[in-house]
C-alpha cells in the first residue's frame, strides 16, 4: 500500500503486532553461564541501558544478586532460614541521661515459621506508645541467628504531637490539648519527727519512694480529623465516652502523656467519673492515677504488659 | 413608619439555612414578618412571623436579624427573594422593605485530591491539587490557598486565582498551587478557600501535613515515622529478602556462580509490575541456550543465544499468550566458550523493550581467576593465571577492566515475528 509515495503496511514485518506486554513478573530464572552479576531496578531515570548498573541497594531497586557464595538477591545478606528471632530496640537520643539507654521494645519468634511468614512477620507494622513530644528517638532492628544478634540496623525519627493520649499496650485514646488537664502530686515517704532537746523537728526517711499520683479530666470527644470538629452528637459521644471509661476501668496498666513532655506509667485509681458542666451534654470525665513504673525501664515496661520481650533478651 | 431594609443575602444551602439581617429604624419592634417567594413563579413559599420582643439597641436604625429555617421548603438550585415588615410597641406594621433576591446552593466542596489528613510527604515544594464540586453546577469564581503551622497559626496565603478552566473527567474543577519551602521534619495545615459566582464561601478545612524529606530512595532496613495524629511511633521492617528456591549447592569462583548446566529461580520477595531495567553479566557458551527467563506464571520474557546460519546471536522473546513479540541482535563474531564476557541489558518502558549486549573487553583473554588451577571448572579453553595484578585488574569493580570503553557489539536491529 502506497500512500504519497510512501510504503504504509508494506513490509513483511509491518503489520506485526508490535507490542506484547508482560507485567506482574513474578518468576525469574537464571540458567546456562557462568554469571558475576544479575541486578534489576525500576529508577529509569537514574540509569540507562549502559554499561553501569546498580549494586547498592535502594528502595527502587528490584532485585542484586552478586552470588559472593551465595543466591541471595534481596537487599538483607542473611539467610532467612537461620533467623529464629527479630528484636527491635529503641533510644532516646535527644536526652542525654538515657542516650545510652537502650530497651527493647519488640520480640518476635521466628522459629517456627517457613520463610514467607518470617518474611512477613518481619515487615509487619507495630506501634511504639512510649514517645514523648519534641524527642528523637532511634529504633533499631535486630535479626537472631541461632541466638546471635546480627545486623543492627537503625534509623531515627523526631516525635511530634498535639493532645493527651492514654494508652494501653493496643488501645490508645486522645482528647484535644484546650480540654484536658493533669494535676500531679510527688509522693515520698517522710516523717518528721520533734525532739526533747532541740527547737526544730527533724525529717526521716527509710524508704525510697518516690512517685507521682495524679488527675486528669478531659471532654474525651471524638474528633473528626477532616473537619477538625469535635462531633458532640449524642448518638457519637455517648458510645464514644461509654467506651472510654470501659477502657479506663479494664484493671490494665497505662501510659499517660501530655503534649507538653510529660509522661508517666499509670494504673487508674477507683473510680472515673462522668460529670456534667454546665449542660447535660458537656461530660467531664475525671480520673485519678498512680504513677506505678517508669516507661524508660525494660523491667517495668514488662510487666506493665507493654513490651513483651523474653528476659533473656533484655538490656541493661 | 418606615420601610426596613434587608442586607445582601450570600447565597445558602437550603438544608442548613441561613441568617437575614436587616436594618430598621423606629419605634420599639415587637414583631417581624418574613415572606420569600420563588424569583420565576412568584409563588411565596415561606412565611414567618416572629413576634417575640426585641431588645432596643439604644441607636437607629438598628440591626436585627431573622431566621430561614431548615424547613422552610427552600430547594437548592433556585433563586428566591425575600421581604420583611415590622411591628411595633404600638401594633404599627411597616411598609414590605426592599425584596432582597438570593440563591440556595447545596454546600459545595474543595477536596485535596491525593493527600488526606495526617500525611507526610516527602518534598520540600507540594504541587497540591484542589477538587471542586458542587452539585447545582454553581461555578467557582476565585480560591486562594493557606499554610499554617502546627497550632494552626496563619504562616503564609496564596494569591487569589481566578482561573477555574481546567476540569477533570466528572466536570469538576481543578484547582492548583504549589507549597514552597516546606521545612523538613515540620508539621502544617493546608487549607483551600474560595467563592463562588454569587457569593457563597467554600472551605476545604484543614489538612494535616508532615514535611518528611529525607533521602527518600535510601534504602533502610526499618522504616520509623511520627504519627502525630494518634501520638505514637510506627515501626516497621523492610527486610527485602529474595533466595533461590533451589537447595542445590552451587560452585562459585570469585563471585561467579557456576550455571553451566544449572538454574536459579526466584520467585518471591519481589513483584516486577512494570517498567524496568536487568542487567546480567557473565560468560556464556557459543550454543543455543536460554539465558534468563521472566515470567508471571503465564507469560514470558526469554533472553536465549541462538546460533543458526553459523552464527550467534541473541534473542529477546516477548510472549503475552496471543504473540510473541522478537528481538534480534545483530550476529557477534564467534568466540570461545567462556572466554568472553557480555552483559545483557534489557529494558522495559511504556511497554517498549530493548535489548543491547556489551561485550567487555578484558587484558588476560580468560575468565577463570583463582588460587588454585580450576580443575573442577567446566570452561572449556580457559587457561590459569597466577599473576596477582591482572587479577585485580580484572575483578576490578567488574565492569570496565582497561582504559577502554567496552565496545557496543550487539545493539538491538531487528523486530518483528520468528525469523
Amino acid at each position: 500500500m502506497y500512500f504519497l509515495g510512501a510504503s504504509l503496511i508494506g513490509d513483511s514485518s509491518s503489520y506485526d503486532i508490535p507490542i506484547s506486554n508482560v507485567s506482574n513478573i513474578k518468576t525469574t530464572i537464571v540458567q546456562n553461564g557462568f554469571y558475576d552479576i544479575f541486578t534489576a531496578t525500576i529508577d529509569l531515570l537514574k540509569y540507562d541501558m549502559g554499561i553501569e548498573y546498580p549494586t547498592e541497594w535502594s528502595n527502587n531497586t528490584i532485585y542484586i544478586a552478586e552470588f559472593n557464595d551465595t543466591t541471595a538477591a534481596g537487599a538483607v545478606d542473611i539467610d532467612i532460614h537461620n533467623v529464629t528471632d527479630m528484636l527491635v530496640k529503641r533510644r532516646k537520643v535527644s536526652d542525654s541521661t538515657t542516650a545510652h539507654n537502650w530497651i527493647v521494645i519488640f520480640h518476635q519468634d521466628l522459629s517456627e515459621m517457613d520463610e514467607d511468614s518470617k518474611i512477613t512477620a518481619l515487615n509487619t507494622m507495630q506501634i511504639d506508645p512510649t514517645n514523648i513530644n519534641s524527642a528523637q528517638y532511634e529504633y533499631a532492628i535486630i535479626p537472631v541467628v541461632n541466638g546471635i544478634q546480627v545486623n543492627a540496623v537503625s534509623q531515627t525519627v523526631k516525635s511530634e504531637f498535639t493532645g493527651i493520649y492514654i494508652m494501653e499496650a493496643d488501645e490508645f485514646w486522645g482528647t484535644i490539648v484546650t480540654d484536658a488537664f493533669i494535676n500531679t502530686t510527688r509522693n515520698i515517704a517522710k516523717t518528721f519527727q520533734t525532739t526533747l532537746n532541740y527547737r526544730y523537728p527533724k525529717g526521716i526517711s527509710n524508704e525510697v519512694v518516690n512517685y507521682d499520683t495524679g488527675s486528669t479530666s478531659g471532654e474525651f470527644l471524638p474528633f473528626d480529623h477532616n473537619t477538625c470538629i469535635l462531633q458532640t452528637e449524642d448518638d457519637v459521644r455517648v458510645p464514644y465516652q461509654r467506651r472510654f471509661m470501659d477502657f479506663l476501668t479494664d484493671y490494665k496498666m497505662k501510659i499517660l502523656k501530655s503534649f507538653d513532655g510529660r509522661i508517666w506509667l499509670i494504673d487508674i485509681n477507683p473510680s472515673p467519673t462522668d460529670n456534667a458542666d454546665g449542660m447535660y451534654n458537656r461530660r467531664i470525665i475525671s480520673f485519678n492515677w498512680t504513677e506505678i513504673g517508669s516507661v524508660e525501664s525494660q523491667y517495668d515496661m514488662y510487666y506493665a504488659g507493654f513490651y513483651k520481650v523474653p528476659e533473656i533478651y533484655w538490656e541493661g | 413608619m418606615a420601610a426596613p431594609i434587608i442586607n445582601y443575602i450570600s447565597p445558602f444551602d437550603a438544608t442548613i439555612g441561613t441568617t437575614i439581617t436587616f436594618s430598621y429604624t423606629g419605634t420599639q419592634p415587637t414583631g417581624i414578618q418574613l415572606e420569600i417567594y420563588k424569583s420565576d413563579t412568584l409563588a411565596l413559599v415561606y412565611r414567618n412571623m416572629s413576634d417575640s420582643a426585641f431588645e432596643r439597641s439604644g441607636t437607629t436604625p438598628i440591626n436585627l436579624s431573622v431566621l430561614i429555617e431548615t424547613n422552610a421548603g427552600l430547594v437548592n438550585g433556585s433563586r428566591y427573594y425575600a421581604r420583611i415588615r415590622v411591628i411595633d410597641a404600638n401594633k404599627n406594621i411597616s411598609s414590605w422593605s426592599n425584596s432582597s433576591f438570593f440563591f440556595c446552593f447545596e454546600t459545595s466542596t474543595l477536596i485535596f485530591d491525593g493527600i488526606h489528613d495526617g500525611d507526610t510527604i516527602h518534598v520540600q515544594a507540594f504541587p497540591a491539587v484542589v477538587k471542586y464540586h458542587q452539585e447545582n453546577n454553581e461555578a467557582i469564581q476565585s480560591y486562594w490557598f493557606n499554610l499554617y503551622d502546627s497550632n494552626k497559626v496563619l504562616i503564609a496565603t496564596s494569591p487569589t486565582y481566578y482561573d477555574t478552566s481546567e476540569k477533570d473527567g466528572h466536570g469538576d474543577t481543578i484547582l492548583r498551587y504549589t507549597y514552597t519551602n516546606l521545612i523538613d521534619d515540620v508539621v502544617y495545615h493546608f487549607r483551600c478557600m474560595g467563592t463562588t459566582i454569587h457569593g457563597m464561601s467554600c472551605d476545604s478545612g484543614y489538612i494535616r501535613i508532615l514535611a518528611d524529606y529525607h533521602a527518600p530512595d535510601d534504602y533502610s532496613m526499618i522504616y520509623v515515622s511520627n504519627d502525630a495524629t494518634n501520638g505514637y511511633i510506627k515501626y516497621q521492617g523492610n527486610l527485602k529478602i529474595i533466595q533461590a528456591t533451589e537447595d542445590t549447592e552451587f560452585d562459585y569462583t570469585d563471585g561467579y556462580i557456576h550455571l553451566e548446566d544449572e538454574r536459579i529461580t526466584y520467585e518471591s520477595g519481589y513483584n516486577i509490575e512494570d517498567d524496568f531495567i536487568l542487567w546480567l553479566k557473565g560468560y556464556i557458551a557459543y550454543d543455543s541456550k536460554v539465558l534468563l527467563i521472566l515470567s508471571n506464571l503465564a507469560y514470558t520474557i526469554t533472553l536465549e543465544s541462538v546460533v543458526y546460519d553459523g552464527y550467534m546471536r541473541f534473542k529477546l522473546s516477548i510472549n503475552n499468550g496471543l504473540d510473541t513479540t522478537l528481538y534480534y541482535s545483530q550476529s557477534i563474531p564467534s568466540f570461545i566458550d567462556y572466554e568472553t564476557e557480555f552483559i545483557w541489558c534489557i529494558k522495559r518502558q511504556n511497554n517498549m523493550y530493548e535489548l543491547k549486549v556489551y561485550e567487555l573487553p578484558h587484558t588476560t583473554g580468560t575468565v577463570y581467576i583463582g588460587s588454585s588451577a580450576p580443575i573442577a571448572v567446566n570452561m572449556p579453553g580457559v587457561s590459569y593465571i597466577e599473576d596477582e595484578d591482572e587479577t585485580i585488574a580484572i575483578r576490578g569493580n567488574n565492569i570496565i577492566h582497561d582504559e577502554t570503553e567496552p565496545e557496543v557489539v550487539v545493539p538491538t536491529i531487528w523486530t518483528g515475528g520468528e525469523k
